[in-house]
């Protein structure tokens, strides 16, 4: 009797199975959809992937149909290959991985079309207008690293995170719950190459070590040296990888009582030095390290000539909404260690707000920065905007992708033609990483959110993503390597800075400046 | 056959045995229960006072399902974030932690009769009895407790499925660390070493034991290390009460040692009677013809007599014989005992006065005001409850006139001293209810980074950004809260409120508060109450508990001369008459300055004035000046019929009250 009831289970299973297959396959076959009513508008689809360029090996773009509907049709075709169809009974559309990469590998440089159909409650199905995307002919970089961290001011749960963009799979660089809190600063690589890269780390714990993997190696160097505190903010690798010019900031949080972002930051100091790899010293020059002035965002030309960098007047926090920053550039010669003059390349009086985060195309062309009203921190504003320069002319214009809202932390891809950026268009707070295509104008085409499995996913999603940075290949050193080099980091061997100053570079103002007056002016800015 | 079905059933059998056992255990967690439900009351534990740090968070749905599922003890974690959020719910919490007892309770009582030490059963009960202090303390180690669960049924069902042949005890050892491992992390380590003390010393089968040990070691390191890419210490460590993600938060390691005793009991009891009976030359386990282990033959064959049981002393006996012929009186007396010991142990642990600080903190957080001021009367020591109270009596229209009642200091109003730096969570129901939004949001993500993104935070925040007309960020947090269990549907329906209208303007208390948040914008790094008060009632001159927080800041700092600068704003408010402390705060300044407080017609009661020349009279016998012993009698003297009077406060300030 056992044995009989063991048999009629089993054929229930396979009974079961087979039905969930024949289910299935009619499912996946399509529906043939002959009549419909017209609607005249697109549908609307969340997030808005609509009239945007596309990376051919982008993943796919799930999103949700905002129409009340029973059922939901989308076929999504291009001029080549087979077209993708899917119906559900959810207006969640999840597009096949394989399928969909299949049919944007043959279409380069074409159109992509969204046909979206849905289903009344009386059985009408209605057809909207067609969705159009265009494939680009260029490839983004495989992986996107950005750090992703709540809005407070204790980071207890703050991780640097990498994405691959063909696919949803994300992985953690490093988290700082592993090394007890803290902060994970701005990472930088050179020419987005994952092989070199480097992030700074602020903890209690374990002090500032800036952890730096260089061809695959990890090092920690202790930039505290008698002169200069090791609160390393920003940084940038000069195009040849043996120089890295950083920012020391003091930084202080400020609370708004009624604007829409509630924190905000003051820099009560910020310099710049450069850090030499291969001697492990650090130099600088009074042309930066104005006590009267605050440096910041240092970036190198592509050529490796000249270091730009943001510059304001040093003002008391009381003074906040005044700081507006000037773009600069120094020259700088790598092999003599020669600076040049101070050049004013663009006032903060030209472009009415405070000029940020320049960062230039791989080819030098272009210059992306960002403007904002005041500050020398824009992701705490509630607005600021992309800006490019067209590097030759000296041209700029602000970008129309800008949105009503804040987008910072802008960077490029290796090629040139996309630039991610974090923006706070969708809902004035969280900011999240967008892409847009640059095109060899300029000009920028309407940018894409980062594509989730979940089309729902950044509706819950308390968290802001910043510091977005393409790179070719993923980072391979794993969490583990890297927290372990930051707990061993007490010691590392502190940066020369004496020694380091005097060759190359003009020494009497250089040593001197380091030795006294800066050494007091830390003292009474502490 | 049969004898085989029972040993396969160990719990069946224990269940279907001796009536008067069973009774008993119900008897004890049914009183388990209900003092968990009624004296502990674990919601206190789900809304946590930003004291419980460590209680999860748990989201509905496949993405949050996904990120446990991929790491050794993630299901446990993943099943105990489940199950903790009946904590929200008194009863249900309490069932879930009865459960939880009452399975650990079973599976030690089976591991026990499997190795014949009956007269060691009593210790099943022992585990219960911790777990109920780790409530009473209110400690939040629910975690490693169900880890604790999931290794003694492992071991149960190892006890279970075993004994056949050594090959496949030992398959089935293997499987069954694999699978716990993953379950449970480090917590398989338990079972490791109650399998290995069972082979070892009480089936006395030496290579099996060894074999086991080293698969102990092996099995976290390979799982752990290798395969999930964990730190050592974690693969070892993780979900045990000895993991430095435990340890080294202090808020987390409160009890811990309890939560030793709770994973030592076993393997500690049964290690000291295998030794002991290896000690005695009894012989090893051995399944008898029913599947129950029976003493078997010796090393060397001899059969083995059973031991007659020793026999009372005859004085005794007849003493005694009384309580063995009744099983009926055995019972009661045995069970008596039992609850006996369990209440003098678990009675005493109580902890009051952390109790208080979670029941304000409760009571407030549901506007409960009543319920706020009485829990002050069983802790009036501490900053946090004052802070509560004031609140409380603002809501019930008595701050004003009764504040001094309550041990006063300037810190309690706002909490913004050193000592207070990190406690945002109780400062933001004040920031909000005055209609400073943005440090009420700061606070909660402030918060929300310490505790995690515990529904009461999240809708909290919510609230705060619908007020600011912020709905995008609100949508966030709704959508986040709407993932959770118990707040989904409060969640969701604001989501459609805010669908069919962003402004939200048929919402009441939204619109309240928005009318009262402050508009002014201004940066700052520092809070200062009285500039943010002054901001309010700037933008909203009827905004009463600026105005009421405003005088209480000036007097509680001594600042009257813009105490009384500010009473003309009382004509903004429908006071019957002058509050009672503003009128003694008045007399004080006038008889400082000497000059006359105009009052606009309002006068000073006559209650105040006799009260004012009362203080003073006792006050003027004790000369004071810099005499600390004057003082202190100037002090006891007026404490019993003036305490609670701003005249007090003014001459004594704090005294009163120990900084918590």
């Amino acid at each position: 009797m056992k044995s009989y009831g063991r048999y009629l289970l089993m054929l229930l299973v396979i009974v079961a199975l087979l039905l969930a297959v024949r289910y299935y396959l009619l499912w996946q076959r399509g529906i043939a959809i002959d009549e419909y009513d017209s609607v005249g508008r697109p549908a609307r689809i969340h997030p808005d992937y609509a009239n945007t360029v596309i990376p051919p090996n982008i993943a796919p773009l799930n999103f949700l149909l905002q129409e009340q509907g029973t059922l939901y049709y989308v076929k999504i075709y291009s001029e080549q290959g087979e077209a993708i169809e899917i119906q559900n009974r959810k207006p969640k559309i999840r597009i096949p991985m394989r399928r969909w990469k299949k049919l944007l590998k043959v279409n380069r440089g074409n159109q992509l079309y969204f046909d979206v159909y849905v289903r009344n409650e009386s059985g009408q199905w209605n057809r909207f207008e067609t969705i159009t995307n265009t494939i680009a002919d260029a490839d983004i970089d495989d992986y996107l690293v950005y750090r992703r961290l709540r809005l407070s001011v204790t980071w207890k749960n703050m991780g640097m995170y990498q994405r691959n963009l063909e696919s949803f799979n994300e992985s953690i660089v490093l988290n700082n719950s592993s090394i007890d809190g803290g902060c994970i600063n701005c990472h930088s690589f050179l020419r987005n190459s994952s092989d070199n890269m480097l992030a700074q780390i602020r903890s209690s714990d374990y002090g500032t070590p800036m952890i730096m993997v260089r061809n695959g190696q990890i090092t920690t160097v202790n930039t505290s040296t008698d002169f200069t505190p090791g609160k390393v903010g920003f940084t940038a690798w000069h195009p040849h990888g043996s120089v890295i010019a950083f920012s020391i900031n003091k930084f202080e949080m400020f609370f708004h009582t009624a604007a829409v972002e509630v924190r905000d930051v003051i820099s009560h100091a910020s310099d710049l030095a450069l850090y030499l790899l291969d001697s492990n010293r650090i130099i600088s020059t009074s042309k930066i390290t104005s006590p009267d002035r605050m440096e910041t965002f240092p970036e190198w030309s592509p050529d490796g000539r000249y270091l730009y960098f943001c510059s304001s007047p040093q003002l008391p926090v009381e003074r906040y909404r005044e700081v507006r920053c000037d773009l600069m550039r120094i020259s700088y010669d790598c092999k003599t260690q020669k600076w040049g003059d101070l050049e004013t390349v663009l006032t903060a009086q030209q472009v009415n707000g405070s000029i940020l985060e320049p960062r230039f195309s791989p080819d030098g062309r272009f210059l992306l920065f960002n403007v904002s009203e005041y500050s020398a921190f824009p992701i705490h504003q509630a607005k600021s905007d992309l800006y490019l320069m067209e590097t030759e002319t000296g041209q700029y214009h602000k970008l129309t992708i800008s949105s009503d809202r804040n987008d910072a932390w802008h960077s490029w891809s290796s090629n040139g033609r996309w630039i991610v950026f974090s923006s706070k268009r969708i809902d004035g707070r969280f900011a999240r990483p967008f892409f847009s295509y640059v095109d060899n104008t300029g000009k920028a085409c309407k940018p894409f959110l980062l594509p989730q499995k979940d089309p729902l996913f950044y509706d819950s999603l308390v968290q802001a993503y910043n510091i977005p940075e393409l790179i070719k290949s993923p980072i391979r050193t794993k969490a583990k390597q890297l927290s372990n080099s930051i707990f061993a980091y007490r010691k590392a061997p502190r940066a020369d800075i004496i020694t380091g100053a005097t060759p190359g570079v003009p020494a009497t103002p250089a040593v001197k400046y380091w030795a006294e007056p800066y050494d007091e002016s830390w003292q009474q800015r502490e | 056959m049969i004898a085989r079905k029972v040993m396969m059933n160990p719990f069946r059998k224990l269940l279907g045995q001796n009536p008067g056992i069973r009774a008993r255990t119900f008897v004890f967690f049914i009183l388990f229960f209900l003092y968990l439900w009624l004296e502990v009351d674990l919601r206190l534990i789900y809304y946590g006072a930003d004291i419980i740090t460590n209680f999860p968070i748990f989201y509905r749905g496949w993405d949050f399902f996904r990120d446990f599922i991929a790491y050794p003890g993630g299901p446990v974690e993943y099943l105990s974030a489940f199950l903790s959020q009946f904590f929200y719910i008194g009863w249900a919490g309490a069932l879930v932690v009865t459960l939880q007892a009452w399975l650990i309770c079973l599976c030690v009582d089976v591991f026990i009769k499997t190795i014949n030490a009956d007269r060691i059963r009593c210790i099943r009960f022992v585990p219960p009895i911790l777990l109920l202090i780790l409530y009473t303390r209110y400690t939040y180690h629910f975690v490693t407790m169900a880890a604790l669960l999931a290794a003694l049924l492992f071991v149960c069902l190892y006890l279970k499925v075993t004994k056949k042949s050594t090959s496949f005890d030992l398959l089935s050892f293997l499987s069954l660390s694999a699978i716990l491992y993953y379950l449970a992390g480090g917590a398989y380590l338990l079972f490791a070493v109650l399998c290995v003390i069972y082979e070892l010393l009480f089936r006395r089968r030496v290579r099996m034991g060894l074999l086991y040990s080293l698969f102990a070691a092996v099995i976290p390191y390979v799982a752990g290390v290798f395969v999930s890419g964990i730190s050592i210490v974690e693969a070892f460590t993780d979900l045990l009460p000895v993991s430095p993600k435990i340890l080294v938060y202090e808020t987390r390691r409160r009890m811990v040692e309890t939560v030793y005793l709770l994973y030592l009991l076993l393997p500690s009891a049964s290690l000291g009677l295998g030794l002991w009976r290896i000690f005695v030359k009894s012989p090893p386990l051995s399944p008898s013809r029913n599947g129950e282990p029976k003493a078997g033959p010796d090393k060397v064959g001899r059969k083995v007599k059973k031991r007659p049981r020793r026999r009372a002393s005859d004085a005794g006996k007849g003493v005694l014989s009384w309580y063995f012929r009744s099983s009926k009186i055995r019972w009661v007396i045995e069970s008596s005992l039992l609850l006996v010991i369990a209440g003098s142990i678990v009675l005493p642990a109580n902890d009051n006065k952390l109790k208080t600080l979670l029941q304000a903190d409760y009571y407030a957080y549901h506007r409960m005001w009543p319920q706020v001021i009485k829990a002050y009367h069983r802790y009036p020591n501490s900053f946090l409850i004052v802070n509560a109270v004031n609140r409380a009596l603002y809501h019930t229209g008595r701050l004003s006139s009764d504040m001094f009642s309550y041990p006063q200091h300037p810190d309690t109003l706002f909490l913004t001293s050193k000592e207070h730096l990190i406690a945002h969570w109780k400062k933001t129901d004040v920031f909000i209810d005055l209609g400073v939004m943005n440090m009420g949001e700061s606070a909660l993500a402030e918060s929300m980074e310490r505790l995690g993104e515990r529904p009461i935070i999240l809708k909290r925040l919510a609230l705060i950004n619908m007020v600011k007309g912020n709905v995008g960020a609100a949508g966030i947090y709704l959508g986040a809260l709407s993932k959770t269990l118990f707040y989904a549907d409060w969640a969701d329906n604001y989501i459609n409120s805010l669908e069919a209208d962003p402004n939200l303007s048929t919402d009441d208390r939204i619109q309240n508060l928005r009318s009262l948040m402050l508009k002014e914008d201004y940066g700052f790094t520092r809070y200062e109450p009285e500039r943010i008060l002054l901001a309010l009632l700037e933008k909203n001159r009827k905004n009463n508990m600026a105005f009421e927080y405003l005088m209480a800041w000036f007097m509680l700092t001594g600042q009257l001369d813009k105490f009384v600068h500010n009473l003309d704003r009382l004509d903004d408010f429908n006071y019957k008459a002058i509050p009672r402390h503003y009128e003694e705060a008045i007399l004080i300044y006038e008889v400082l300055t000497g000059s006359k407080v105009n009052l606009k017609g309002r006068h000073i009661s006559q209650g105040t004035q006799q009260r004012a020349r009362g203080f003073s009279d006792i006050t003027v016998r004790f000369p004071r000046r810099n005499n600390k012993e004057a003082n202190t009698q100037a002090m006891l003297a007026t404490a019993a019929d003036y305490g609670d009077t701003y005249f007090f406060y003014y001459n004594f300030g704090s005294l009163l009250i120990i900084k918590k």
